[in-house]
């Protein structure tokens, strides 16, 4: 039923168009990520919180590319953060990306691009666990562009992400 | 300049690759090919400290906040956290160089051991984590110190990396400034460069620039026209001189046709000039052809003579021709002037020569009418009262001839016609005939007359002979004449004997014992007209004009005459004149083994003047010649067709035909005679008139008056025989006797005669015994030369002739010749001796 309901609100959600962001759905199993600060959807209290189906359940995005802390090429599938920020119409200048362990980093609202950084949830297929880095790991495609191989682009470059706030 | 686009690409090259070495570079560091490692290894040790304080969280929890769960929970976030750390350092590439420092390897090792070991415990269950816990903690307490190994050593070697990196980047730099540095070093030498060339070209610019203004400059300063056309003839250039010879301005000039403009009308064809053929009038081309003459034209129409070169030059692509003209009126005017004086002066010259012809054949031809006469005279057996007229009136007669001829010779001088004829001569034969013919003169005042060599002898000479005798007989005369009862003596002497090919140059002397001429006289005594006594008039020279003429002669023939004089004592009269040697010639005239006079030839006399033809007949008949006579040339001429003669006597200036012509028409004519000598015969004695003879086919010249002995010469000469000379000598000798017999009277003639018997007597028989020796030889010719000159003065002239060959062998030690001179001379003795002891 809650399925089905989801599906229709997804679908309704598509058929708006992505100016209007949808009512979120409540995750149902480990809540992998928290979007708080200025969004508007919400679906506990003041956050937005992910289960990694609500994840997956979003537009994914594949790409190929070798890390510099992985060896030989790697495929990361993930959401595109800018589909992140349209799902929970978010408005704000900056987006405060955290990690388990407590490393966080602000990442400009403007830098983000519909097809950069992606939150990646699986890697070369399989998820990540958290000693690979997982779950959740904001990666760029950095061999398809110089500009994706700077120091500011991989220290955005999030791992063992689970927090989102978006600032001004 | 190629070198300059060489050394510019060449750095072009460079630049390219460097450049692009350092973009590459840049391009490098651009990407960072490392994430911050720094808080990599910083965060290793703080990730392990989280899990140690996690772990020692829940090892004193028991009493603690939280629930047990939610600890382990803990200490499981933190044991994954502090895996992923490390396994980032395991994997990721960043660290690839630094595991494989074995600093690093080796703690690695051991953080890794720790994780593996931990790893199922952390997964297990719960209850199992929770007995492990303390052995987890000191296990994790114990990598403690490889954790900070990690740190520090990466730490280190990433300092050192960085370093590196910061050393590649400062040498990147370094390269890319000193490619800079040298891009712009070489941009400084290329600007340089090209300011040098700047300048260059400028420095060209501005020597052009001066060359242009001096050629301009000179153009407008040129006295001479130049115009520059095109190929047909339009005026492009004229310059101020130009205006100012045409009369046209340059704006009037240019654009024009030159033919138009400066060409005569009746000289332009049709349509103008073609200044490319330059046809101006005439056939030639005269482009490049050097400076022709022309008219030319002015503005105002006035024709004027020019002078124009012209040449063709390429201006670029078109041809374009230049023309100097050079307005040559008053130098036309100029050479007009100058022949019209040339010409004058040579009509000057002309009519002097002319002048100098007409008075020696005019005086002439009645001298030889005189003196001809009178030596006929003499042959027609006159008594002696009569000879002695005869003699005076010879003696005037040829006084007069010699102020004629002093004339002539001093007009000729004066005209620079003076000729100094080469022949070759016999010095002592010519000092033997000058003494010999003035031993009377000598005689009759008491005079001894001799002559010699001093010092060697050498003499055979090329010289004008006549004019030597002249200046001899001039100097001879004097000394006779201002001398009585003294010595006159003749010396010639080889002064320089011309070593290396140098003239010799002889010296004559004439030497007197006779009154001498004081001091301030003897600068003027050569002056023209000056004598010392105008009262005198005995002989030859009493004009004054005697000495002037000798100077005349020596200067003419390359010498110099002067005088020393003691007065009361004597002078010295001197000649030195150079003479180049002679070759000596068989003795003709002195040969007196020769057969006697041409006789009883065909003659054909060819003369006007009645006078000049009686004596001619006359002085032939006397040796017997038979005489066919012809009153003017044509009547000559045919003559000479009619019948073969011996020699034809022509006479020069005739009516109707003259004789050169009627020679001509002989010789031509090919008649009997046509190949017969001709002889002129004539008053003209110029040699360029006895040349002309010789061309109009003459073969011997007899000069008026005629002498007998010439005349008898002459027809020896061209018939080929050598006659004449012994009857010459012998009638020679007559005169000469007669005369000194005359003069001294007949006592003492015969005491002087005698004694010159008695020395010939004595003398004669040593002839036969000349001896061997030098000395003797030369002493005994000594003895020659004196009695020769004593037998000379009565006239035994053959005598003197022997003594002079017998003092010649004898001096040149011919000693075989002289046994046949002494006895010759033995037959010349008995004869001349006979003679001189006949009565008078």
């Amino acid at each position: 039923m809650r399925k089905l309901i989801s599906i229709l609100a997804a679908v309704a959600g598509l058929w708006a168009g992505p100016a209007l962001a949808e009512p979120l759905d409540a995750p149902q199993g480990d809540v992998v990520l928290t979007v708080s600060g200025a969004i508007t959807e919400t679906n506990s209290g003041e956050t937005a919180a992910f289960d990694m189906d609500m994840l997956k359940a979003m537009p994914a995005t594949t790409f190929e590319t070798t890390t510099v802390w992985t060896e030989g090429k790697s495929t990361f599938a993930g959401v595109v953060l800018a589909e992140i920020l349209d799902r929970l119409g978010a408005t704000g200048g900056t987006v405060v990306a955290s990690a388990i362990n407590d490393y966080s980093i602000e990442i400009p609202v403007e830098s983000i691009t519909p097809s950069a950084p992606v939150v990646a949830y699986e890697l070369d297929g399989a998820s990540m666990s958290r000693r690979q880095k997982g779950p959740l790991w904001i990666v760029y495609p950095y061999d398809s562009d110089a500009a994706f191989r700077t120091e500011v682009i991989y220290a955005r470059s999030i791992w063992q992400l689970d927090r989102l706030e978006i600032v001004q | 300049m190629w070198l300059i686009g060489f050394g510019m690409s060449a750095i072009f090259i460079l630049t390219l690759s460097l450049s692009s070495e350092v973009i590459s570079d840049l391009e490098r560091q651009r990407s960072a090919s490392s994430d911050n490692v720094q808080w990599t290894l910083t965060q290793v040790e703080v990730e392990h400290l989280s899990l140690l304080n996690a772990l020692e969280h829940h090892m004193h929890a028991p009493e603690g906040p939280l629930p047990i769960a939610a600890d382990l929970d803990e200490v499981r976030r933190q044991f994954d956290i502090f895996y992923s750390r490390v396994d980032t350092l395991r994997s990721s590439r960043l660290f690839d160089d630094l595991r494989q420092d074995p600093e690093f390897a080796e703690p690695l090792e051991a953080v890794t051991g720790f994780l593996e070991r931990t790893v199922p415990r952390i997964d297990g269950p719960d209850a199992e984590l929770e007995d492990g816990i303390v052995s987890i903690w000191e296990d994790a307490r114990t990598i403690r110190g490889d954790v900070r190994d990690l740190a520090v050593g990466g730490l280190s070697h990433f300092a050192r990396t960085a370093d590196a990196r910061r050393d590649d980047t400062a040498r990147t730099l370094a390269h890319l400034a000193a490619l800079s540095a040298g891009l712009l070093l070489a941009l400084a030498l290329v600007s340089l460069y090209l300011l040098y060339v700047n300048n260059v070209t400028r420095r060209r610019g501005d020597a052009l620039g001066r060359a242009n203004h001096r050629m301009n400059t000179i153009l407008s300063t040129s006295l001479d026209g130049v115009i520059v056309t095109d190929a047909e003839g339009r005026v492009l250039e004229f310059n101020p001189a130009a205006e100012t010879i045409f009369k046209y301005s340059l704006e009037e000039a240019r654009g024009r046709t030159i033919g138009k403009l400066i060409v005569p009308p009746d000289m332009r064809d049709a349509d103008g000039v073609d200044m490319r053929r330059m046809r101006w009038g005439g056939e030639q081309p005269i482009v490049g052809r050097g400076r022709i003459q022309l008219e030319a034209m002015r503005a105002t129409g006035e024709l004027f003579p020019a002078e124009l070169a012209l040449q063709s030059a390429h201006d670029g692509d078109e041809e374009i021709v230049i023309g100097f003209v050079r307005d040559i009126s008053k130098r036309k005017a100029n050479e007009a002037e100058l022949i019209s004086a040339r010409d004058r002066a040579l009509a000057g010259e002309k009519a002097k020569a002319d002048f100098l012809a007409v008075m020696s054949h005019e005086i002439r031809t009645p001298l030889n009418g005189l003196l001809g006469n009178l030596s006929l005279l003499k042959n027609a057996r006159p008594t002696q009262e009569q000879t002695r007229f005869i003699h005076n009136m010879e003696v005037s007669g040829q006084v007069l001839l010699n102020h004629v001829d002093t004339v002539l010779d001093i007009s000729r001088f004066e005209a620079g016609k003076l000729s100094v004829k080469r022949e070759t001569a016999d010095l002592g034969a010519l000092m033997q005939e000058i003494v010999d013919g003035q031993s009377g003169n000598a005689a009759s005042r008491g005079n001894v007359i001799e002559w010699q060599w001093v010092g060697p002898a050498r003499p055979w000479v090329t010289t004008d002979t006549q004019r030597l005798r002249q200046i001899l007989l001039n100097l001879v005369g004097n000394a006779i004449k201002f001398t009585e009862n003294g010595r006159v003596s003749l010396e010639v002497e080889v002064a320089e004997p011309g070593d290396d090919g140098e003239t010799p140059v002889y010296e004559f002397r004439v030497i007197d014992t006779g009154i001498g001429i004081a001091e301030e006289h003897l600068e003027r005594v050569f002056e023209d007209f000056h004598t010392r006594d105008a009262s005198l008039g005995r002989s030859a020279g009493g004009t004054g004009l005697g000495l002037g003429i000798a100077r005349r002669f020596a200067k003419a023939m390359g010498g110099d005459i002067g005088v020393e004089s003691t007065p009361g004592e004597g002078s010295v009269f001197w000649v030195r004149l150079p003479l180049k040697e002679g070759t000596a010639t068989a003795r003709t005239r002195r040969d007196t083994r020769t057969p006697g006079p041409v006789e009883g030839l065909e003659l054909l006399v060819v003369e006007d003047n009645p006078i000049n033809l009686e004596v001619i007949r006359n002085m032939l008949k006397i040796d017997g010649h038979r005489v066919t006579e012809a009153r003017d040339g044509k009547s000559g001429v045919e003559a000479a067709m009619a019948r073969r003669f011996d020699a034809i006597l022509m006479d020069i200036s005739m009516p109707v035909m003259d004789g050169p012509t009627a020679t001509r028409h002989i010789r031509e004519g090919g008649g009997p005679s046509s190949d017969v000598p001709i002889l002129a015969v004539s008053a003209n004695v110029l040699p360029d008139a006895v040349e002309g003879f010789r061309e109009a086919g003459m073969n011997a010249f007899l000069g008026k008056p005629i002498n007998l002995s010439a005349l008898r010469q002459a027809l020896a000469a061209v018939t080929g025989a050598e006659g004449g000379a012994a009857a010459e000598t012998e009638e020679a000798g007559e005169t000469q006797l007669a005369s000194i017999r005359a003069n001294l009277g007949e006592a003492a003639f015969a005491g002087l005669a005698a004694q010159l018997v008695e020395e010939g007597d004595a003398l004669i028989p040593r002839l036969a015994r000349p001896g061997r020796t030098e000395a003797a030889l030369n002493e005994l010719a000594a003895e020659c030369h004196k009695f020769a000159g004593s037998a000379a003065m009565f006239g035994a002239l053959e005598m003197r002739d022997v003594l002079v060959e017998f003092e010649t062998a004898a001096k040149a030690g011919e000693v075989d010749a002289l046994a046949t001179l002494a006895h010759r001379a033995k037959g010349v003795w008995s004869r001349a001796r006979e003679r001189l002891t006949r009565p008078g």
